[in-house]
């Protein structure tokens, strides 16, 4: 039976061209430091605090005022940019915190800083609606809907507006109501959505229509992370990192030797400075999941050396006689389908993941892009050049003793 | 192991798994990032503690000095933890320092020279105090939560012993308000009784119409100074924008200490009103003073703000009614606040995360189509590949995508958005191990072995492998729980359950499958592979 086959007896000289993969990936650091110097991460409010609210809008948002809005809070720096597709009509507003501004999300008394954000954020006619006495349809909850409903239905009951004996479920109509709404993301944008929703009977759609009103916006989150919290979670996060790398350090050096831990550690090092580098040039945001795709970067590459170097090992063990180079070498073209193939299904779910995933995943998988491409090169041509440069040196040292 | 006992073994597993996890819906728990509901921490702030406990000895020490004679020009705070005590007369210094270890030995005493000496908290002391005073918080809040009736609330105290322990993390599934929360867990919910100051020449009843009133007319009706024994409380009804005020004696006489019970109820025109009940000895306290005061105004203070200021119409024992302009919600809120006792310190606000439940489907909706693009994918990708082996390996990456629920399932993980990312990688990697054995099997196979010796070889080659990189990725997840937070920790969760479920699909579960086949063919001569 035939076989599809990937370079099967595969037989590149890495080992020839060491210096040149070495070189390439101390220029591709170099790069990446460089950015990572001038350009800087974009720091997520993860770490450096400040808040983030995600609105979504009825109509075209007017980006110009709601900014001048909010800067007139005296907040701090406010940054809005639009997310999605540009007929999802959803905004992104980060506001960082002011360098020593106090932090005002005190949950004590009042000043409140999320109230504050959203209530300068609904648009004069919201307001003018709400203090009319009609009901937001857009920003209520389900037991706020129900709660408004039973007593307008009571009202109308006493009026005669509806019959006494029409059967009416407000929980069901409020719960089906907000469901709703939310798979349509989060907002209404006309009340003929209400038609034919369970529950809705004719006598609710008319109150509906009567009382309450589509507010402009919906809330689709809201973040606040005080700046002491985010300089926690730096610290924790560089501890996971380091952590990491220490503890795969020893296993390799256990399993291994203690070199082969060091060529490991390197290479992840290399992998991390790369991605964290294109993160840099591209300016994604660095976030705790940020974090969380470079510690799985770091297993991931260690994951693939390891694979290699296990092959190594045993061909050493075999040709204990032949040049280390040349066992290396080998090793590596044994392995380069696995490699290839391993890193094609992976690659195939990262990337579904970067397409399709949504915005809030799109720096998780783009850093695990990245990181995943580093770390099949540097298994292949860093670590492994690592060891026979190492061997070199050593050997070279035995003789020069003798 | 015998084949068939193999068998068992898988079967016992797959059926297990599809019983933990079996309906989804039900059994896996969604984060709040998929679910929408509020995610807080918080800080204790301990220093208050300390400095009310600091406060309250300030007083006693004052009263057992004047006792002994000794009056030093002043008593004050210097730092959290340490108190100033100075302008004490030179011979009467052994008496502060008798005193000091008889009855105040929480302190360290020094002496500054020129009649002063500091005492300090002892840091054991401080420690015990700050340690109290967060479970305290943590009990008041998980009260004041547990009565808000969500379903799987969190609340639990987090952060590093030592530097920090002082956080506590609250998660509410579900809920979208975050003000009302933030109301309801943050005030510290003082409540107090205090009688009404009534200005010469006004009967109460009159009074109670010109009250709350800015300062100044206050003033005015006091003859421009207060009594000796009254002092202004701001009241919770504002006038554009100005503060108006109550004169209230400054003892009082009942607190929320005192309280049994309090609960919503409605008043004689169907308002909301709080219901409460007082502890006997209380209720004594209380019917003496509503039977001397009779006819007179009787305060109810929050954290320092008059709510209302009924008249006591007849003599009261153990329970009464408050009074405000209350909603059904924040009568609610008030009576479980004033149930859930006060909090022994302020807190501060170092995270909020409220997300929306559109944005949780939205967000489940687009991970989940993009980890199974990503499946659907590989698998087409594994058949065509390695054919009959393909299917292996497929069977493989099912099975262990059910453990992997399963496994979250049965340790109640949560299952989080980079989770959903989680999974999706678990299947990227999943088939790393089949293909090292696969690939293994070809090289045997293309030496010239036989079926059965090239899979049993391959197996046995690539074992070390598998172990080896599973193990090293697994370390990598470890520190990724240990020191992630939140999502990051969802992560961590399904990325360690996938990484053994791994193991446990590519070396077993492959293996038998394999075997099978070799066992009902008799002598194969070839491999789809």
């Amino acid at each position: 039976m035939k076989q599809l086959q990937l370079l099967t007896g595969a037989n590149f000289d890495v080992m020839g061209r060491k210096f040149f993969f070495i070189g390439v990936s101390v220029v591709a650091m170099a790069i990446s430091l460089f950015f990572l110097m001038s350009r800087g991460l974009n720091y997520g409010i993860d770490f450096r605090g400040g808040t983030e609210v995600r609105v979504k809008f009825l109509g075209e948002p007017a980006v110009e005022q709601i900014r001048k809005t909010l800067e007139s809070l005296g907040i701090g720096d406010v940054n809005i940019q639009r997310i999605g597709k540009a007929e999802e009509r959803e905004l992104l507003i980060r506001i960082g915190q002011k360098s020593g501004a106090k932090t005002e999300g005190g949950l004590v008394g009042a000043g409140d800083i999320s109230a504050r954000i959203l209530a300068a954020l609904r648009p004069a006619k919201d307001q003018r609606l709400v203090a009319e006495g009609k009901f937001n349809l857009n920003e209520a909850s389900a037991g706020a809907l129900e709660t408004w409903l039973v007593s307008r239905v009571e009202e109308g009951r006493k009026s005669g507006k509806i019959s006494g004996s029409a059967a009416l479920d407000p929980r069901a109509a409020a719960e089906a109501i907000v469901a709703a709404r939310d798979s349509r993301g989060g907002i209404f944008s006309s009340m003929a959505d209400l038609r034919g929703l369970p529950g809705v009977t004719a006598d609710l759609q008319s109150i509906i229509q009567e009382g309450a009103f589509l507010g402009e916006m919906a809330p689709r989150s809201f973040e606040f992370v005080g700046p002491s919290a985010g300089r926690d979670l730096i610290q924790k996060a560089t501890w996971a990192v380091v952590g990491s790398n220490l503890g795969i350090l020893i296993y390799v050096w256990v399993r291994f030797r203690f070199i082969w831990g060091v060529a490991g550690v390197l290479a992840l090092v290399h992998d991390v400075v790369i991605a964290m580098g294109a993160l840099a040039f591209t300016q994604k945001e660095f976030s705790l999941t940020v974090v969380a795709a470079l510690l799985t970067i770091v297993g991931y590459s260690i994951n693939d050396t390891v694979v290699v170097f296990d092959r190594i090992r045993e061909n050493l063990r075999i040709h204990r006689t032949k040049d280390y180079e040349l066992v290396v070498n080998a090793s590596i073209n044994q392995t380069f389908s696995r490699t290839i193939l391993t890193q094609f299904t992976v690659m195939l779910c990262t990337t579904a993941l970067y397409l399709f995933g949504g915005d809030r995943l799109d720096a998780l998988s783009f850093t695990l892009l990245v990181g995943f491409l580093s770390g099949a090169y540097s298994s292949i041509f860093v670590a492994s050049p690592i060891l026979v440069l190492h061997q070199r040196w050593w050997q070279s040292r035995k003789r020069k003793r003798a | 192991m015998p084949l068939k006992w193999r068998w068992v073994l898988i079967a016992f597993v797959t059926l297990l798994s599809v019983y933990l996890c079996y309906p989804l819906q039900q059994k896996i728990k969604l984060g709040l990032d998929l679910k929408g509901g509020i995610h807080l921490v918080m800080q204790v702030k301990t220093d208050d503690a300390i400095k009310a406990s600091l406060d309250l000895d300030m007083e006693t020490l004052r009263a057992e000095l004047a006792k002994r004679g000794v009056t030093p020009e002043r008593i004050e705070h210097s730092g959290v933890d340490r108190m100033i005590v100075s302008g004490v007369d030179p011979a009467k210094g052994s008496e502060l320092r008798e005193l000091v270890s008889a009855q105040f030995s929480a302190y360290d005493l020094s002496a500054k020279g020129g009649g002063a000496f500091e005492l300090r908290l002892k840091p054991a002391q401080a420690r015990a105090i700050r340690e109290t005073s967060v479970r305290q918080a943590l009990e008041t809040i998980r009260n004041r939560i547990d009565k808000f009736g969500v379903s799987e609330p969190v609340v639990q105290q987090i952060g590093f012993a030592g530097g920090g322990g002082e956080q506590i993390l609250v998660q509410l599934p579900g809920i979208q308000n975050t003000e009302r929360v933030k109301e309801l867990i943050g005030s510290p919910a003082y409540l107090e009784w205090k009688l009404v100051s009534i200005p010469p020449g006004y009967r109460p009843e009159d009074f109670q119409r010109v009250c709350p009133a800015p300062q100044e007319r206050i003033l005015s009706l006091f003859n421009g100074s207060l009594p000796g024994d009254t002092e202004l409380y701001p009241s919770e009804h504002q006038q554009a924008g100005e503060t108006l005020y109550w004169p209230c004696k400054k003892a009082s006489p009942i607190t929320g200490k005192d309280l049994k019970d309090a609960r919503r109820g409605s008043g004689r025109i169907g308002e909301a009103v709080v219901d409460f009940r007082l502890t006997p000895d209380a209720g004594q306290r209380f019917e003496d003073l509503t039977r001397a005061n009779e006819g007179q105004l009787l305060a109810i203070l929050l954290d320092k703000k008059v709510i209302s200021a009924p008249r006591i119409n007849a003599v009261i024992r153990d329970s009464g009614v408050i009074e405000g302009s209350f909603d059904v919600d924040s009568a609610e809120d008030l009576a479980i606040k004033l149930r859930s006792g006060a909090l022994p310190a302020g807190m501060e606000l170092l995270e909020e995360r409220t997300v929306g439940p559109s944005l949780g489907a939205d967000s489940i909706r687009q991970g989940i189509v993009a980890s199974l693009l990503g499946a659907v994918l590989v698998v087409i990708f594994m058949l065509v590949y390695y054919r009959f082996s393909g299917v292996n390996a497929n069977l493989a990456l099912a099975l262990n995508i059910l453990l992997l629920l399963g496994a979250m399932a049965y340790f109640r993980a949560t299952l989080t958005l980079p989770g959903i990312a989680g999974i999706a990688l678990t299947i990227g990697m999943a088939v790393d191990a089949n293909v090292l054995i696969f690939e293994r099997i070809r090289e045997e196979l293309r030496l010239g072995r036989t079926v059965k010796s090239a899979i049993s070889g391959g197996f046995g080659k690539a074992f070390s492998s598998i172990v080896d990189s599973n193990l090293t990725t697994l370390i990598a997840a470890l520190f990724l729980f240990a020191y992630g937070s939140g999502p990051v920790r969802g992560f961590a969760v399904t990325l360690c359950i996938g990484i053994l479920a791994n193991l446990f699909t590519a070396i077993f579960v492959s293996r038998a499958i394999f075997d099978w086949f070799l066992g009902t063919k008799g002598r194969v001569e070839q491999l789809s592979i």
